[in-house]
Parts: C-alpha cells; sequence; structure tokens
C-alpha cells in the first residue's frame, strides 16, 4: 500500500513513501516512439537529440502518457483498489494456501496509515478463513493497531533503532509511538515477530541494541527477533522516480558484526533470525 | 553422506575429461551382397545388428566393473548432417576414415542393408535406410528376466508354429539373428576379460576382471541372477538398444526392474549395500559412454511410482537411485520421480536435494497420467506401469510404442496453422469467424498429418524394422510382427501441438487489438507480420503489452488456450493408425531457441529469433503474476485427455531453495498443480548470476548441469542462445 509516515534513508521501496500516485519511469524500455510527447499537455516529455527526457517539475499527473506508452516505460505507482478487488485477486492463489498455510499480508508503506481499507479489508479476509499478516512501521494511532487485532493472525513490527535521536535523523519520525504501540501489543499477547533492518554505520552500533533487547524481552522473551542485513536491490528506483539516493554506498554490516548484534539479544534469552545468511549457503 | 569410492570418483573424472572416444572407430560398412539381398529385408537388417556387433572393438577401462560400450560409427560426414552442428565439434576425437556417399536421410549410423529399390520406395516418405522412431523404452524386464537366450528360444518356440516362409517367419528369424548376435558380443567381452586378466598383474584387478568374466559367462545367453548380472545384462541390452536405435532411448522404471535381484542379494548376503551402491554407481557413469555425441541423449530413468497392483512402489532401489545420482552427477542417466497421493515423504525429500548438485528431477502426477492412458484403452494395470521416453513423453514400459516424433511432426505445428490463418487474418469480419477458420484448419491438418504419418506408417515395416528391440517388448514374439508392424501391445503415434501458449497468446491478441478494440488494422498486422515487425515496434509493444498473456491466470488468454488444446485433443484422438493403435496428443515446446529463429513473428508481440514458450510454460517475461499463476493457467487445460503427456517448467532463484522451509513452499506448489490436474513439473533452481559466471568462465563450471526441457545439458556446451535463453526465463 502506497504512503508512510516515515521516510527511513534506506527505503528500498521508495515508490510507496508518497501518499500520492507516481509515475516510474524505466529508460531501459524506452523505443523512442515518441507517443508520450504527443499525449503530454503540459510538455513533460520531450525527445531532444535522440534522447528522452521526462520533466517531472512540470508533470501534472494527467497520466495520458501512460496509456500511449505500449513498451511500458512509464507506469504509474499508486492505482485505487476497493476491498472487494483486492480481495478476489487474493482469493485466486487459494488452493495454494490450503497447502502450505499460506495467506495474505498487508505491507507497504504503512498499511494502517489507510485504516478504512484496512480494517475492511482485515475482516473480510477472516470471512474467507484466510491467514493475515499486517507488516506495520507501528508509527501509527493505537486504536488503529488494537481494531485490527481480532482479524490480524500476525505482526511484523519493525524496530529501525533504539534512541528517539537517531530514530528521528534515520526515518524523519521519532520512535516513542513506535515503542508504546509494540508494548500494547506484546500485552495484549498478539502475535509478533519483530524485524530490524541493519544498514552499517547507520543503526548497527551495539549500543542502540543492548537496551533494545532489554525491552523486548522484558516484554516478552519469547518473541523471535529477525535481523534483516541491508540489499542493494532498492537503490536503482529512486532515479526512475526521479528521487535521490541518500545513502549511496550503503552496506550490510559485516559477518563478524551480524554475529555480535546476533548475540545481543541471544544474551537476553531471545530467538534470532539472520535473513539471507542462512539462504547463501551452499 | 556416504564416503564416495575412489573408484568412483576416479571413473567420474575419467569420464568428465575424455571418456571412452579414443576407443571409436568410424568404418563404412554394408552386408549386401548378391546372395543375400534376396533375404527378407527384416533378416537383412538383423545380419547388419550381427555385423556391427562382430566388428566393433571391445574394451574394458582401467578400473571398471560394468563394461561394454557402443564403439563402432560410420563416417563423419554421414553423421554430421542429421544430429545437430554440435556433433560435428565432439566427433573431432575420432579417426577419420573415407567418406560415404550418402543420399538419404537415416543410413548415418547402420549398416548398408537395403536395395535401392526398397531405398526408392521409402524415400517418398522421407524415410531411409535404418531410420528409426527411437522414443520407445525397451522390455527391459523380459531381459533380465529371460536373458538374450530366453528370448531366443522364445521366438525359436513361435517359429514352430508359423508358416515358413512367412512375414512372421521372417521376423522370428530375425529375432534369432540378433540374440545370437547379442550373446556372442558378451562373449567377446568374457574372453576380452580374460586376456586382461592374464596380462595383469595387480592381483586385484586380476580378481575383478575374472568376476566380470564370469559375470559375461552367466549372462550371455542366461537370465541374470544376481545384481552385478542384472545390471551388466541390462547394460548390454541398453548398449544394443543404442546400436539399433541409436539414440533417445530410455531406461523405464529402474528401481522396479532391478529390485528383485537387488533384494535376494542384500537377504543372502552375497552383497551389501554400499557393495550394490559401487555397482549401481559405475552403471550410471556407463550411461555416459556416448553422452558426449548429442546434447540431448534422453537417458531418462521414472522412480518410485504406483505399482501395476495400485500399491506404492518405492524401494530401497529407489533411494540407491538417489545416491548413486549423487555419487556421480553427470548429465545422464536423468532422474525423473513419478508422485502419487502416498508417495512417501523421504522420496520427496530426495527428490529436492538433488537440486544442491545440479538440476532437480522432473515430477510426474500418476494420478492424472494413468487416467489419460485409460482414456485411450490402456488397462488399469499397464496404465499403472508408465514410464517416459527419452524426452517427457508417456509411454508403457516394455509393451508400447509411441512414435511421439515422426514423419515431420516437431513442436512447431500449432504456428505453422496459425500463420497460415493469420495471413488471410482481412478475410475475416468477425472475431468468431478467424476463431473457427483457425478450428477448421486444425481439424482439416491434423487429418491431413494422420494421413501423411499413415503412409509413412505403412512404409516403415519394409524398410527398418527393429527386431532387437521387438524382441523385447511384449506381444511381438507372440504375434510374430515387428513393433513396426503393430506387434506390441499397445501401438499408438504421438501428436505434438507444439506452441500452444504462443498460438494462445497470439489468438487474444487479435481478439483484443484487432477485433474488439480495433486499435490494430488487420491487413497492418499481416504485414507487420511479414516483414518481421522490421519497422512496427510500437506496434509489437503494443501486440506485447496490451494483450492479456498466458500464464498470469487470466481467463481471457487462458479460456482460449484452453479451448483451442481441447480441440486439438478431441481431433487428434479421432484417428488411427495401421498398427491398430490411435493418435494421442500432447502438448510440448522444445528447441525453443532454434524453432524461434525457424518461426516467423508472431501476433503476440514475438519476433522472429525470440525463443518460443516452452510447452505450457509462459512466454519468458510475460508472466507478471509468479508461479501460482503460471500453474493456474496451464492447470486449465484438462490434461486426461493428453497421452502422450504436458510439461510445465518454472525457474526459480537457487538462492530460495537453499532454505528448507522455502523448498516446503516448492513441493507445496507442485502438490497444488497436481491436484488441479497437472501432468509433468519440472523446477529448476538456477541462478542468473551463476549461469552468467559460467557463460564467462566456461572453463570453471564443466560441470553445471541444468535441465534445458526435458533433458540435463552441461550448461557450458549449450549454444549461446540457449544458454541466454535459460538466463532469462523468469526466475522467482
Amino acid at each position: 500500500m502506497k504512503g508512510c509516515p516515515l521516510k527511513c534513508l534506506w527505503c528500498h521501496n521508495p515508490e510507496s513513501i508518497s501518499f500520492k500516485p507516481e509515475i516510474d519511469y524505466h529508460p531501459e524500455f524506452c523505443i523512442g516512439c515518441g507517443a508520450c510527447v504527443t499525449a503530454c499537455p503540459t510538455q513533460s516529455h520531450r525527445i531532444e537529440d535522440g534522447q528522452k527526457t521526462f520533466e517531472r517539475e512540470t508533470c501534472q499527473l494527467v497520466g495520458l502518457c501512460l496509456d500511449r506508452c505500449w513498451a511500458e516505460a512509464l507506469e504509474l505507482k499508486g492505482r485505487k483498489y476497493d476491498v472487494a478487488q483486492v480481495l478476489e485477486e487474493v482469493l485466486e492463489d487459494q488452493p495454494f494456501y490450503q497447502n502450505t498455510g499460506g495467506g495474505v499480508t498487508l505491507s507497504g508503506g504503512e498499511p494502517l496509515a489507510q485504516p478504512d481499507f484496512s480494517l475492511n479489508f482485515l475482516k473480510a479476509a477472516k470471512e474467507k478463513y484466510l491467514h493475515t499478516v499486517v507488516d506495520t512501521s507501528g508509527q501509527v494511532q493505537w486504536e488503529v493497531l488494537k481494531s485490527a487485532l481480532p482479524y490480524t493472525d500476525l505482526f511484523l513490527v519493525d524496530l529501525k533503532c533504539f534512541t528517539a535521536r537517531r530514530h528521528k535523523s534515520l526515518t524523519g519520525v521519532d520512535n516513542e509511538l513506535i515503542k508504546a504501540n509494540l508494548r500494547h501489543l506484546l500485552a495484549q499477547k498478539a502475535a509478533v515477530w519483530i524485524r530490524i533492518p541493519l544498514i552499517a554505520g547507520c543503526n548497527d552500533q551495539p549500543e542502540e541494541w543492548q537496551p533494545a533487547a532489554e525491552m523486548i524481552a522484558g516484554l516478552n522473551p519469547d518473541i523471535t527477533v529477525h535481523l534483516l542485513p541491508y540489499h542493494k536491490f532498492g537503490e536503482d528506483k529512486y532515479s526512475r522516480l526521479g528521487k535521490v539516493y541518500q545513502l549511496p554506498g550503503a552496506q550490510p554490516p559485516s559477518s563478524a558484526h551480524l554475529d555480535a548484534l546476533r548475540r545481543i539479544f541471544q544474551n537476553k534469552g531471545l530467538r534470532v533470525s539472520v535473513k539471507g545468511m542462512e539462504k547463501s549457503q551452499a | 553422506m556416504k564416503q564416495i569410492s575412489h573408484r568412483i570418483e576416479f571413473l567420474r573424472k575419467k569420464m568428465l575429461e575424455v571418456g571412452h572416444k579414443h576407443h571409436r572407430v568410424r568404418r563404412p560398412l554394408s552386408i549386401l551382397d548378391d546372395e543375400n539381398r534376396q533375404l527378407p529385408l527384416v533378416v537383412r537388417k538383423a545380419l547388419a545388428f550381427d555385423l556391427i556387433l562382430k566388428e566393433m572393438p571391445v574394451f574394458i577401462a582401467d578400473m571398471e566393473i560394468i563394461v561394454g560400450a557402443r564403439t563402432m560409427f560410420l563416417p563423419r560426414e554421414a553423421e554430421a548432417k542429421y544430429w545437430d552442428a554440435e556433433v560435428k565439434r565432439n566427433l573431432d576425437f575420432m579417426p577419420d576414415a573415407e567418406t560415404l556417399d550418402v543420399e538419404v536421410p537415416g543410413l548415418e549410423f547402420y549398416p548398408h542393408y537395403a536395395t535401392d529399390e526398397e531405398r526408392a520406395a521409402a524415400k517418398q516418405y522421407d524415410i531411409g535406410e535404418g531410420y528409426v522412431t527411437s522414443h520407445c523404452t525397451a522390455g527391459y524386464g523380459q531381459v533380465l528376466n529371460l536373458g538374450f537366450g530366453g528370448i531366443k528360444k522364445k521366438a525359436a518356440d513361435k517359429l514352430t508354429d508359423v508358416p515358413a516362409g512367412s512375414e512372421q517367419s521372417d521376423f522370428l528369424q530375425a529375432v534369432i539373428i540378433v540374440m545370437d548376435a547379442a550373446t556372442n558380443l558378451v562373449k567377446r567381452y568374457e574372453e576380452e576379460a580374460n586376456r586382461l586378466r592374464s596380462e595383469t598383474s595387480h592381483a586385484n584387478r586380476k580378481q575383478e576382471l575374472e568376476k566380470i568374466a564370469a559375470v559375461c559367462n552367466k549372462i550371455k545367453s542366461e537370465p541374470a541372477g544376481s545384481f552385478h548380472e542384472a545390471l551388466q545384462l541390462l547394460f548390454f541390452a541398453h548398449t544394443m538398444i543404442l546400436i539399433e536405435s541409436y539414440n533417445l532411448m530410455a531406461l523405464g522404471r529402474l528401481d522396479q526392474n532391478l529390485y528383485p535381484f537387488y533384494d535376494k542379494d542384500i537377504r543372502n548376503e552375497v552383497i551389501t549395500p554400499d557393495e550394490a551402491l559401487e555397482l549401481l554407481s559405475c552403471f550410471f557413469i556407463k550411461l555416459n559412454d556416448t553422452s558426449d555425441l548429442h546434447t540431448d541423449n534422453g537417458l531418462n530413468i521414472i522412480l518410485s511410482g504406483l505399482r501395476p497392483d495400485g500399491t506404492d512402489g518405492t524401494n530401497d532401489l529407489t533411494y540407491l537411485c538417489f545416491d548413486a545420482y549423487e555419487n556421480v552427477r553427470l548429465t545422464d542417466p536423468q532422474i525423473n520421480v513419478r508422485f502419487h497421493g502416498q508417495t512417501p515423504p523421504k522420496v520427496i525429500q530426495r527428490a529436492n536435494d538433488m537440486e544442491k548438485l545440479g538440476p532437480r528431477p522432473m515430477l510426474y502426477n500418476d494420478d492424472t497420467i494413468i487416467k489419460s492412458m485409460q482414456q485411450v484403452g490402456v488397462s488399469l494395470e499397464d496404465a499403472r506401469n508408465y514410464c517416459i521416453d527419452a524426452c517427457q513423453d508417456l509411454m508403457i514400459e516394455g509393451k508400447s510404442d509411441f512414435y511421439p516424433i515422426f514423419a515431420g511432426i516437431y513442436g512447431i505445428h500449432l504456428l505453422t496453422i496459425l500463420e497460415r490463418i493469420v495471413d488471410r487474418l482481412p478475410e475475416y469480419e468477425t472475431f468468431e469467424r478467424f476463431y473457427q477458420g483457425l478450428k477448421d484448419e486444425i481439424t482439416r491438418d491434423v487429418a491431413l498429418y494422420a494421413a501423411k504419418a499413415n503412409s509413412a506408417d505403412k512404409i516403415l515395416p519394409q524398410i527398418s524394422p527393429t527386431p532387437f528391440l521387438s524382441a523385447t517388448l511384449d506381444g511381438c514374439i507372440e504375434t510374430a510382427r515387428d513393433k513396426t508392424a503393430g506387434g506390441t501391445m499397445y501401438n499408438f503415434t504421438g501428436f505434438v501441438g507444439g506452441g500452444i501458449v504462443n498460438v494462445a497468446n497470439s489468438v487474444a491478441a487479435i481478439k483484443k487489438l484487432v477485433f474488439e478494440e480495433r486499435k490494430v488494422n488487420a491487413a497492418d498486422l499481416v504485414a507487420a507480420l511479414q516483414r518481421e515487425f522490421e519497422d512496427d515496434e510500437p506496434l509489437r509493444q503494443l501486440l506485447k503489452h496490451r494483450a492479456p498473456k498466458w500464464g498470469n491466470n487470466d481467463d481471457y488468454v487462458d479460456q482460449i488456450g484452453r479451448d483451442i488444446a481441447d480441440h486439438f485433443c478431441c481431433e487428434v484422438l479421432k484417428h488411427k493408425n495401421p498398427r491398430g493403435g490411435s493418435f494421442v496428443p500432447g502438448f510440448f515446446t522444445h528447441h525453443q531457441a532454434r524453432l524461434g529463429m525457424e518461426v516467423r513473428s508472431t501476433p503476440d508481440g514475438r519476433k522472429r529469433g525470440e525463443p518460443l514458450a516452452v510447452s505450457l510454460s509462459p512466454t519468458s517475461g510475460t508472466d507478471k503474476k509468479g508461479p501460482t499463476a503460471a500453474i493456474l493457467s496451464a492447470a486449465k487445460i484438462d490434461q486426461t485427455k493428453c497421452p502422450l503427456g504436458t510439461s510445465l517448467d518454472l525457474t526459480f532463484h537457487a538462492g530460495s531453495i537453499y532454505d528448507p522451509e522455502e523448498r516446503e513452499k516448492v513441493m507445496a506448489l507442485v502438490n497444488t498443480y497436481f491436484e488441479m490436474g497437472g501432468m509433468e513439473l519440472q523446477t529448476n533452481t538456477v541462478n542468473a548470476a551463476m549461469l552468467r559466471q559460467a557463460q564467462d568462465q566456461p572453463d570453471q563450471f564443466r560441470d553445471l548441469v541444468v535441465r534445458v526441457w526435458g533433458f540435463n545439458a552441461y550448461f557450458v556446451t549449450l549454444k549461446k542462445e540457449y544458454q541466454d535463453e535459460l538466463i532469462a526465463r523468469t526466475a522467482y
């Protein structure tokens, strides 16, 4: 779902940050036919000296170019759907869910930032006996989370770092609300996975995670913490959306460092899974 | 994990590096002379077989326990015309010989045995001397249980029952000749083993050679007794099958056929499981002796699955085959696994584990396959004994012949028909008329092909019967008829509906863009296709991106695919062949890169040169909704109507497959596809980055094996366009 109250510097789905539709431009697919140039009422598309350019400053998202770009070099990010439409699509795969115990995950962006849709969708999913997961930043009003509780089998809650000041510099907001919501959720005995993206030099300082481990262990020692080392797959998207990536050269922490972070949580009796590590085992 | 023995490591390495190419010879051979040209053709063919087995060099290489190999070939130019250009390169290892004047295809691997008149009569049907339909899994069970001598006796006994000088008596005489020839070849190996034994000073090797000689002595005429004897007899029979039918001859239900011999030896403590594994591994390695000659050898074995009585057939040998595969890890044999409701979880796990070393096995759904066989008159017990041939086509082991590639039908047929109709597109006022026109053309074309195939079918026994293969098939000796004359139990003619996905996508594009939305003018489309989209990139993109594509669970195109598939199947099933069986449909599209060059640009936006979609898989890059949608689309086709088989190929990134949790999900995909009526599923787990690396550094990746469509290949030996295509194929 599109739109997020956070603006994490490392976000690998930048198209999910703004609540508004955006145009994603793939220059590698452009065939230079010029149909977009003709279609655009604001002359935001140009072909000069055989070079195609797209001027976002003048673009008013009229969207006629999207229909005319047959090569699919222009893609609209952000469409309106109602609950029934999304549910129909989800139910297509129902034969598979029956064999895997799978279901539907709401994520984004921040799915609970559109509570009208999300809560109604979760209710409708439950009427069809679907397993439901909500992947949330935690930066939402508690009332909304509380309303989602009866219809959500599992919450995936991100924790970007522990200290409020660092959190604000990395994501644009402090984390008091997030921490409070986490406490509430765990007090309600909700099923929760805590997910921690780790970017070297940004949020991988041990002093961030020692207090975090203590807090989590204090709330519920049975929680599994998922460490997610940084990957580069989102970096290309920024230029396609006319944005500038704020962390060029970002790296995941070294495996030694990841091990050290893992031990911080394990020493508090928490289960830890490190994504990406076991998968590269040959 | 068992320690791989020194012997297996040695034999394996040797096979990878050089194999036994240096034992091969090339010689132009003929058995025709003034005397025997009077003999019946089938007898002459048998004499030619005998000649090869007499003339071909025998060898027993260092450390070999299972012995034998095909070593006699015809001169290079003759063979190179018939098979891929790769063969030319590989045959460089063979010594030069004088050229043979070759006009007629099919002579290339078999000695001259037919008269000019006989050849001329066959030539009009594009059939030459030595022509074989291959693609037939022999009756290995018969060979193991009767031995060459037993089969000969069966023929000799029947001979007393048939009129002298009849075609039946000719056939039986041919069987006697080839079985004697088989016995003599094994004798030659026994002699070679004894010779080497007297020459070697190594005590161990002396013992081994003595054993080899003893085994050969036993099985030259008798049925097998021990597991070692069974493996050796099976291997000799297989070698002889290849000598007669050249290539693409699979091995069938290996675990079922060999199990009684294994079980007896284990219970009587004649052998330990480790010793049995080493023998089986030697056997597996030997299967690669001629693997360098072709990119596709079709040496399929199929494991597990239901027994004829309906119980699960998994046995200890099933698992030993997985073990042997893991030890050996060469392209052949290719492992295939049958699945049913009660498949032991351990079998599933072993099938999954294979991907750590190379390609995953192809998986077969007993339920749908058995139903489809029954629908064409196969008994339930026989249907349960299905196996596959060299590619992915289905057949009944040891009692059937399916002719899946015959009389010019080859994998693009539906697209050829489509092209014809599309060229007339401006004549059709409505989509319904166009669509009906297409279906009518399919009907007509199927009938035409059936007639053509049947003409060739009738001539085949008169130019190239296969007495050795026939002698192993149930029914042939009993009726005293070669399989080419319909002697075995189930005599079908396969008809592959190639290109179904591209056809469905093309029809959907025409329906939507030409007739419904009128965004494309019919004449403009035809013109653009005829000039291969040379000046029409925007139109091509429109066709590619603005019409629904198969593999996305979109009923708009899926129903078209289903309907055309259904129509094709119904039409094919109406026709009978002269061997007492019917035509049977299947959906495969193979050689997708090469055919992509041969087939004109298509209305789905595919330019000539781009590969076709493989069998029921979506065209590369057009499936946008993941493997579940690809499966849902493929499952809409009623595959109980396709007894020849269908296949769906999905490619996954390797990284996702090493995780046991992820593997469970892949199995769930398989199970769901099978529950929904899918027949055959191939999952590849190659990592695109790894393949690119292999492209750049072929030397470091010499033993990287991938599964292209129905066969395994060393990635670095594939043509670049296949390499590129495999890399580009959708990875989830």
